[in-house]
């Protein structure tokens, strides 16, 4: 048995694997969720999990006192940053406040140079002096500069400060052994700041689930095992949107759509992620709430639009669409909530897309009437008809979609016109084929299990594991010492999986390259010999930049090793024919319009627009045009008629 | 037009320049583009009106409409073909920011241009990066391009890109960056068109007429706000103590007159027409409400007089390459000195105003190397608001060389990169506080050349804010501490040190 889980605001998703079949489950979110769903199953079992808490402790700025200790000379690394303001327009803006109080900054005397010989050396009797101040440290940070290039530095630190009983040390060289200091600090500082809550968090769920299979969701789209997780537990920032993706992608494996963009829509924003030739794209630098961590991570894109986002006129007459979210309290104005805005849920149940009196749980009922007098009191103010304003609303949000679609791709240099939109999270279904349409995106797939997606792909990750190291030189000069380097990176790792339940181990080698003199490298797989290296170099280059550079110096710049263990395979299960029950409803600009209320009573039928299918967890509209087709396993594809 | 028809085709079109941005970064070689999108793109209307801007440097802000004006002067427009400029005095801003106009036409009618600037790294001139401190004509700057055909009839024209790569010290990377606007132009193009097939010809005229009334409402209401009168000030910059000075009357136009401002220089710190223009556009930004769209209608009721032949709007042949640096940061100096008592709540004491430009050259095991930074300081206190520390401020906004990057690349080492403590001007709101930045030679011999205000006059604090401390620029030779001007350039050798400390904000209020 595989149970995977997903904690998210409001409810805790459980997925459970059994000889086949898939159960579902959810519990309210709370301290004690995963206990109460594991009364619920019971059994021996493999455990998968995603959770947020290395990300809200972060955002809500709840982490450990992190002392930091740094080169001398550069103490206030985390207050400069990179000496930029966010918005370029502001006379009086600020920085996001890094998590370390400037208080708590420790210079050791110390200093390595570029190459890695010291320029000052570290004394034992510094170490020592220093590792005495911080008598309230939770957590300690060090990052010293080069320590990329020669590690020894900062290994004596931790030693010394070891010995006088401070428990959770973070080394740079040992989070992210890759130069540029002030990402590496910022990187480091938030492993530190996490690491005990981390750390206290993973030992009583495994009390609690009381199995050694143990696995948690990595913001890289992999899982790890709780051991490997505790020691780097930044790598677990963004573990939710992580699992929605792994899923599409199996999703795209079983229907053989190697190219995807994945939609997941809630209640106040929407994620955009893309599978290009069946990989998920990532980056390596992002950051969260203003912090950068420069670890590789899913690349998504979030846009401030969701079912609670309000609608609202601006003093130059245009009708826009968020970013501001009535969230879920008091959320829209047909909760039983005293909402006073007028929002994109208010709008499809106005449309009459979404049904008066539809139950989303057993607290809330959509009521259309109060939504009418919210909006009716908007029109006093606003002038013009109602219908400007829902349906108004409607064309923007799903416009607003689509342009966020577009930017993203561009970003990749992508044509979204070849690939689908995969549309989930609760609010993504009933808005999927029209933002297609707008992208000029002809294919719409909408997963089964879409309320418990995140979860599922949880369950279907693979172990990965992702070592970076810095390695700057001309690619002749340094080959045999790239070779040696990644052959001693993959026997570290070998090490770190072994005893691990895995049926298929595969390691892929990549290099950093660049033409000297530039300042980006390209990810270029490590070939056996250094002149096939050089050749595939000179080919991808090629094909980004349309032209070549012969007798140009090429650098290498870092060594990538990614690791990736196959545990064992998760199917979805064939659904069973219902009997057919179809509904009638009004949709306002398009007429009466047929409602299924589940997938499995149109199984593997083929049914043409506009047409409604209400399930408990989303709601799908399918407009003129567009057929809808429900495969055997429950996957649904829209699809524009020709 | 419904309020949700203009919202969607206003987001669409302020999402096509973007999308052409991110072609451009992608593919693109110089890091100034790269990493610090030093570049803008944009699109204009068949009457040469900007609609919509992706400007991610200030200083783009009001010279890409100029360009476009003289583009669509000078030449024929034809189908398939671009043309690419640098002339400051045509609209361009410095000669390394050359821009790419293409015509765009629908079912053979011309429908209006996107366009697309882009800082390169070299273009020419006298020292490596096109910016050479010590010039006395433009001709040391570089190579000069007036409107100049560069595709035609959807073929790129090879001679002409020769031409260009060929008077630059790395041509294949300005081939690599010339080759990405081409192509960054040529998705607006795409975008442009199918935006125009998608609502027809009709509904894309009535949208940019009512586009542009909605941009000048969004304004218009800020302008008309402001307490109504004459606001003048004047400063001095520390080279040769040439004087900026501006009069802004606030009514029902925001009119901005610079007579009395210092004639041109045989120095390049003459800032183009254009450069100036995008100083006032910036502060009208920053005081009303940046996320207000920016097309030609947007600062319809701003007027602006400059009077040529100053160092603000210089004739032909004067050198420009450093006026959008050290020259634009005092004239916003100067108009927000003029517009404190209009507006005390919204305009903050002065911030550093200065990039403290500092660069060294030398020779390092037989190859020439040159390192050039700017370095962020301390930004004005405002009402209700402590001022930050290191920060780049006013119309720059470049990230920092990350110390394990520069000290891989030339033969320097960084002893020291802190914040500058209490160098902020005191007050009810305390100014930030600037930086400190220590570097040793490591190499033989090494030029080094320090462009930079605020070392003579400080930052100013206003309603009784005290001022700002001033920079310093200190060389220590043989263990011997030399203080030095804001502008100098001398040899250093081996175990010297440059130390650069960066001026901090003024203090808001007693």
């Amino acid at each position: 048995m595989h149970i995977a889980t997903d904690i998210g605001g409001t409810y805790t998703d459980f997925v459970i694997f059994r000889d086949g079949n898939i159960e579902t489950f959810k519990v309210l979110s709370s301290e004690d969720a995963v206990r109460k769903g594991m009364n619920i199953v019971g059994g021996s079992k493999i455990f998968s999990h995603g959770t947020t808490i290395a990300t809200n402790t972060i955002i809500e700025r709840k982490g450990a006192r992190v002392y930091l200790f740094v080169t001398k000379g550069f103490g206030d690394i985390l207050e400069i940053q990179r000496q930029v303001r966010v918005s370029v327009y502001s006379l009086s803006a600020r920085k996001v406040k890094h998590i370390v109080q400037s208080e708590n900054v420790v210079e050791i005397d110390e200093r390595m140079k570029f190459d890695g010989t010291p320029y000052k050396k570290l004394t034992k009797n510094e170490c020592i002096r220093k590792a005495r101040i911080p008598k309230d440290a939770e957590s300690v940070a060090v990052v010293f500069l080069h320590s990329y290039k020669n590690d020894s530095h900062e290994k004596l630190m931790k030693e010394c400060l070891k010995e006088l009983g401070i428990e959770h040390i973070s080394l740079s060289s040992e989070i992210l052994p890759v130069y540029r200091e002030y990402e590496r600090a910022s990187t480091t500082a938030l492993d530190a700041y996490v690491k005990p809550i981390v750390t206290k968090y993973i030992s009583k769920i495994r009390r609690e689930i009381n199995t050694k299979d143990f696995y948690i969701m990595l913001s890289s789209g992999g899982v790890a095992d709780a051991e490997n997780v505790m020691k780097k537990p930044i790598n677990l920032v963004l573990s939710g949107p992580a699992g929605g993706l792994i899923a599409s992608k199996y999703i795209s494996s079983i229907i053989d759509e190697d190219n995807i963009i994945t939609m997941d829509m809630g209640g106040t924003s929407t994620d955009i992620g893309i599978i290009s030739c069946g990989k998920i794209i990532k980056t390596e630098s992002w950051d969260i709430s203003g912090l950068p961590i420069a670890l590789p991570s899913i690349d998504i894109v979030t846009i401030g639009a969701g079912g609670g986002s309000i609608i609202w006129m601006d003093e130059g007459g245009a009708l826009r669409v968020g970013p501001q979210s009535a969230g879920s309290m008091p959320g829209p104005a047909c909760y039983p909530f005293e909402g006073k805005e007028f929002t994109v849920t208010d709008a499809i149940l106005l449309k009459g897309i979404l049904k008066d009196g539809a139950g989303l749980s057993d607290d809330i009922k959509l009521n259309k009437s109060k939504c009418e007098r919210v909006l009716s009191k908007k029109i006093k103010i606003w002038g013009g008809d109602a219908e400007d304003y829902f349906d108004g609303g409607w064309h923007v949000v799903n416009s607003n979609m689509a342009d966020a679609i577009k930017t993203q791709c561009s970003r990749h240099g992508i044509d979204p016109r070849n690939f689908s939109l995969l549309a989930f999270g609760g609010e993504g279904p009933v808005h999927a084929c029209n933002v297609a349409m707008e992208v000029g995106i002809r294919r719409v797939i909408i997963p089964p299990y879409a309320g418990v997606f995140s979860a599922l792909g949880i369950a279907m990750s693979p172990i990965t594991l992702i070592d970076v190291r810095t390695l700057i030189g001309e690619i002749n000069d340094v080959w045999e010492d790239v070779v040696e380097t990644s052959e001693n990176m993959i026997e570290r790792m070998s090490e770190r999986v072994e005893g691990l339940p895995i049926k298929e181990h595969i390691f892929s080698k990549h290099l950093g390259m660049r033409y000297r003199g530039q300042s980006f490298e390209i990810d270029i797989p490590m070939k056996a010999s250094l002149e096939e290296t050089v050749d595939e170099f000179m080919k991808r280059y090629e094909i980004m930049y349309s032209f070549r550079l012969e007798d140009w110096k090429i650098e290498c710049v870092n060594i990538k090793i990614e690791y990736c263990g196959i545990r064992e395979k998760i199917e979805i299960p064939k659904m069973k024919k219902m009997k057919k029950v179809i509904g009638l409803r009004d949709v306002i600009g398009i007429g009466k319009v047929h409602v299924y209320p589940n997938r499995a009573c149109i199984l593997c039928e083929e049914i043409s627009g506009p047409v409604i299918l209400q399930e408990k967890e989303c709601t799908v509209f399918v407009p003129e045009g567009w057929s809808m087709n429900v495969r055997e396993n429950g996957i649904i594809i829209c699809e524009e008629i020709k | 037009m419904k309020a949700f028809e203009l919202e969607i085709m206003k987001n669409r079109m302020i999402s096509i320049p973007i999308e052409m941005g991110y072609a451009l970064r992608r593919t693109s070689f110089s890091p100034n583009i790269k990493e610090r999108m030093d570049a803008s793109c944009a699109i204009f209307d068949c009457k040469g009106r900007m609609i919509s801007c992706a400007e991610h440097i200030p200083v783009h802000l009001g010279s890409m409409p100029r360009v476009v004006e003289h583009v669509m002067k000078e030449c024929t427009l034809e189908q398939g073909s671009q043309i690419c400029m640098n002339a400051p005095y045509l609209g361009g801003t410095h000669l390394p920011d050359i821009t790419l106009v293409k015509p765009i036409f629908f079912k053979k009618k011309f429908v209006g241009c996107v366009a697309n600037r882009a800082h390169h790294a070299d273009v020419g001139g006298k020292v490596p990066g096109s910016m050479p401190p010590e010039c006395r004509e433009i001709y040391e700057e570089g190579i000069i391009i007036p409107p100049t055909k560069i595709e035609e009839k959807g073929e790129v024209k090879r001679e002409v890109l020769r031409l260009i790569c060929s008077n630059s010290r790395t041509p294949w990377e300005r081939f690599g960056d010339l080759a990405s606007q081409i192509a960054a132009n040529r998705i607006g193009e795409k975008r442009l068109i199918e935006f125009i097939e998608r609502y027809g010809m009709e509904k894309y005229d009535e949208f940019v007429s009512e586009f542009f009334s909605y941009c000048k409402k969004m304004m218009k209401r800020y302008i008309d706000d402001m307490p109504r009168g004459t606001w003048e000030a004047e400063e001095k910059m520390e080279f040769e103590d040439v004087r900026i000075k501006v009069k802004i009357e606030t009514g029902r136009k925001f009119h901005v007159g610079f007579s009395g401002t210092s004639p041109q220089l045989s120095r390049p710190l003459n800032a183009p027409r254009s450069v100036t223009e995008s100083c006032v556009f910036f502060v009208l930004r920053c005081l009303t409400d940046p996320s207000i769209p920016v097309s030609s209608a947007t600062f319809e009721d701003v007027k602006i007089d400059i009077p040529k032949g100053t160092i603000l709007n210089p004739e032909k042949s004067y050198p420009v390459s450093a006026g959008n640096v050290e020259t634009a940061q005092r004239v916003v100096d100067v108009i927000l000195l003029a517009l404190h008592k209009c507006m005390p709540e919204r305009v903050p004491a002065q911030s550093q105003g200065t990039m403290n430009n500092i660069s060294i050259g030398g020779l390092h095991n037989g190859e020439a190397f040159t390192y050039y930074e700017t370095i962020g300081g301390g930004c004005g206190a405002s009402y209700g608001k402590d001022g930050e520390s290191a920060l780049h401020t006013y119309m720059t906004n470049t990230m920092n060389t990350p110390i394990e990057s520069l000290e891989n690349y030339y033969p320097l080492t960084v002893l020291e990169y802190k914040i500058r403590r209490n160098s902020g001007g005191r007050g009810k709101w305390i100014g930030g506080d600037g930086i400190i930045r220590r570097i040793r030679i490591e190499c033989q011999e090494a030029i080094v050349s320090v462009q930079s205000e605020r070392r003579r006059y400080a930052p100013k604090g206003f309603h009784g804010g005290e001022n700002g401390k001033m920079g310093e620029n200190v060389v220590i030779i043989n263990g011997v501490e030399k203080k030095m001007d804001g502008y100098f350039t001398i040899i250093l050798n081996k175990d010297d040190e440059i130390v650069v400390n960066t001026p901090g904000g003024g203090g808001w209020g007693k």
